[in-house]
């Protein structure tokens, strides 16, 4: 009876928790069939309906998201809280840059954290396309605070986006030069 | 929560009566352990960006909470913090919130007055372990979590979306919010201020909430009194305090009105960004009533014009983008945002005629080199 409950229970515990694949040292991948990455150090890799994430420490500590594509009249692949669906704004495919910036603080501020801070908006190529990153703060309501930054680019009426979010304290400081390599791997497809 | 259920079993119920100024509670009370868990949660907000660090807001909030509550008032730690929502908690620890979405809402001291009141007597009758108590004895400590600790304190508004369907707990969250409400009354009334403000705010909040998203509205009332329940009583407790001057009414209002001035176009745009766009309108309509600067409520009126995007919204933005332009306090980026209004209207001379116009008038604007950039796109279309 005993080794039936520990199985039952291994079995419970075991479909709740999440599947990691580990991706190996200069592997590439394509993310949604529209552009590759190229992982510079041995990564674990989650997949999400609209999100893979790729963490070293746990995604609760530091994960760089890749987002599917949104195309024009879609919110914003996050995970909103209840009720707040209905606040998302909605992806054009004509948004300039900072209407882009405008749609992601919405997005965000829909969330269970708080954007304390969105901003030095500056180029930065995603792969051969002109792109833009910037800067983001988070902060959950219990104090916890996030430091982040997202890559973002148009490509064929679709925004792309690739976030990265770590813990302010060390993780964000040691983990952003990964996230730095990332970036320079995009090639678009 | 495993600490919770520890509480739960071995910890005594502890006192139940008012905190008395300067209480440390017995050591195996659940009072000591709840606390122990919001020092927990202090510590890790008081360092967090979410707390907005303004050392004239703090000093005029505390002044306050000490008119109101001078023996406890050594005993609050208070906290302002950057979320738009109407909200403000207290925690058994003697740890208070105030949401900057509450200064944004309410209309004089006596209204931000009559919120901390309500606080305070939270704190003062020890309803956090009351209402622990009424989980312990009902099973639902995961209500109680997110109705008081998730949202670290108890709560005006809070984390009350996320106890939608537990009933129990509602109902006697209903029975403490009205205790809350009575006592906050009283101090208002004693510090001089008239008690009638605590109704015309609970009115203000009523009628905003109905111009928004109806779900949600329904699951705030669940667990508190009734929104007409709430006004008709505080009216008629209002008519019943005997007449003394009120001497603290409008003695502070230049000062509140002062410090608002200076800050509610940030709060309001921390609003703007959660596309709660027919709540801020009407927020926006009450400030243009108190009579705050007629261009930049144009402005932000326009902002959402352009970000709501439903039919006949652009042109509306660019209505309200062309009184704001007008008006000699228009904030800087009216001219660029009526170009962005422009360029989606496809009207792109008039784009680059207001792009232009906003680079002129801020040759330094750090977002120089993105306004350049739609300049030439719209040349090249």
């Amino acid at each position: 009876m005993r080794v039936f409950i520990i199985l039952l229970f291994s079995l419970v515990v075991a479909s709740c928790v999440p599947t990691f694949q580990l991706k190996k040292t200069d592997q590439a991948t394509t993310m949604w069939n529209s552009y590759s990455v190229t992982t510079s150090e041995n990564i674990n890799e989650l997949k999400s309906e609209n999100s893979v994430f790729w963490t070293q420490d746990g995604p609760i500590l530091e994960r760089i998201e890749f987002w599917e594509p949104v195309s024009d009249g879609e919110t914003l692949p996050l995970a909103y809280m209840s009720g707040n669906e209905a606040q998302a704004d909605r992806f054009r495919a004509d948004m300039t840059p900072e209407e882009v910036v405008e749609l992601l603080r919405n997005g965000f501020s829909l969330m269970p954290l708080t954007p304390t801070f969105f901003g030095n908006l500056q180029p930065m190529p995603f792969g051969d396309k002109p792109g833009y990153l910037m800067d983001v703060d988070l902060s959950a309501k219990d104090g916890s605070d996030f430091k982040g930054n997202i890559l973002f680019t148009t490509h064929q009426d679709r925004l792309m986006v690739i976030y990265f979010t770590a813990r302010e304290t060390h993780y964000y400081e040691t983990r952003r030069p990964y996230f730095d390599a990332v970036v320079q791997s995009i090639t678009l497809g | 929560m495993s600490l919770s259920f520890v509480v739960s079993a071995c910890a005594a119920p502890g006192s139940t009566g008012d905190v008395q100024p300067g209480h440390t509670p017995a050591i195996t009370s659940v009072e000591a352990g709840l606390r122990m868990k919001m020092d927990e949660a202090e510590r890790s907000l008081a360092n967090s960006a979410l707390v907005i660090q303004d050392a004239e807001l703090q000093m005029y909030l505390e002044g306050l909470v000490c008119r109101l509550a001078a023996d406890i008032c050594p005993d609050i730690r208070l906290y302002i913090i950057k979320i738009p929502y109407f909200n403000a908690s207290m925690a058994p620890n003697g740890v208070m919130q105030v949401w900057t979405g509450l200064m944004l809402r309410v209309e004089n001291e006596a209204q931000l007055a009559t919120v901390l009141a309500h606080e305070l007597a939270h704190y003062r009758k020890r309803h956090s372990v009351k209402m622990w108590n009424s989980a312990r004895n009902t099973g639902d400590f995961l209500a109680f979590f997110n109705l008081t600790l998730g949202g670290v304190g108890y709560g005006l508004v809070g984390a009350v979306a996320s106890v939608a369907g537990l009933g129990s707990i509602q109902a006697y969250s209903r029975d403490l919010e009205s205790e809350a409400d009575e006592l906050g009354q009283d101090y208002l009334y004693n510090a001089g201020y008239n008690p009638t403000e605590a109704a015309y705010l609970w009115e203000k909040i009523r009628d905003e909430y109905e111009v928004g998203e109806r779900e949600r509205t329904a699951v705030f009332f669940a667990s508190h009194p009734s929104p007409e329940d709430r006004v008709e009583n505080l009216k008629n407790r209002a008519k019943s305090y005997p007449h003394h001057p009120q001497k603290m009414q409008h003695s502070k209002d230049g000062q509140f009105r002062k410090l608002v001035a200076a800050r509610w176009q940030g709060w309001l745009m921390d609003l703007v960004d959660t596309g709660a766009y027919d709540e801020t309108l009407f927020i926006i309509s009450n400030l243009k009533n108190r009579d705050f600067s007629p261009g930049a409520l144009a402005f932000y009126r326009g902002d959402v014009f352009r970000r709501r995007n439903e039919d006949g919204d652009l042109e509306k933005a660019k209505t309200a983008y062309l009184e704001a332009a007008a008006a000699p306090d228009a904030p800087a980026k009216t001219y660029k945002n009526l170009g962005l209004v422009a360029k989606r209207l496809k009207d792109n001379s008039k784009a680059i005629e207001y792009f232009e116009i906003y680079l002129a008038r801020y040759p330094m604007a750090s977002d120089r080199f993105l306004v350049e950039s739609y300049i030439k796109q719209l040349r090249h279309s």
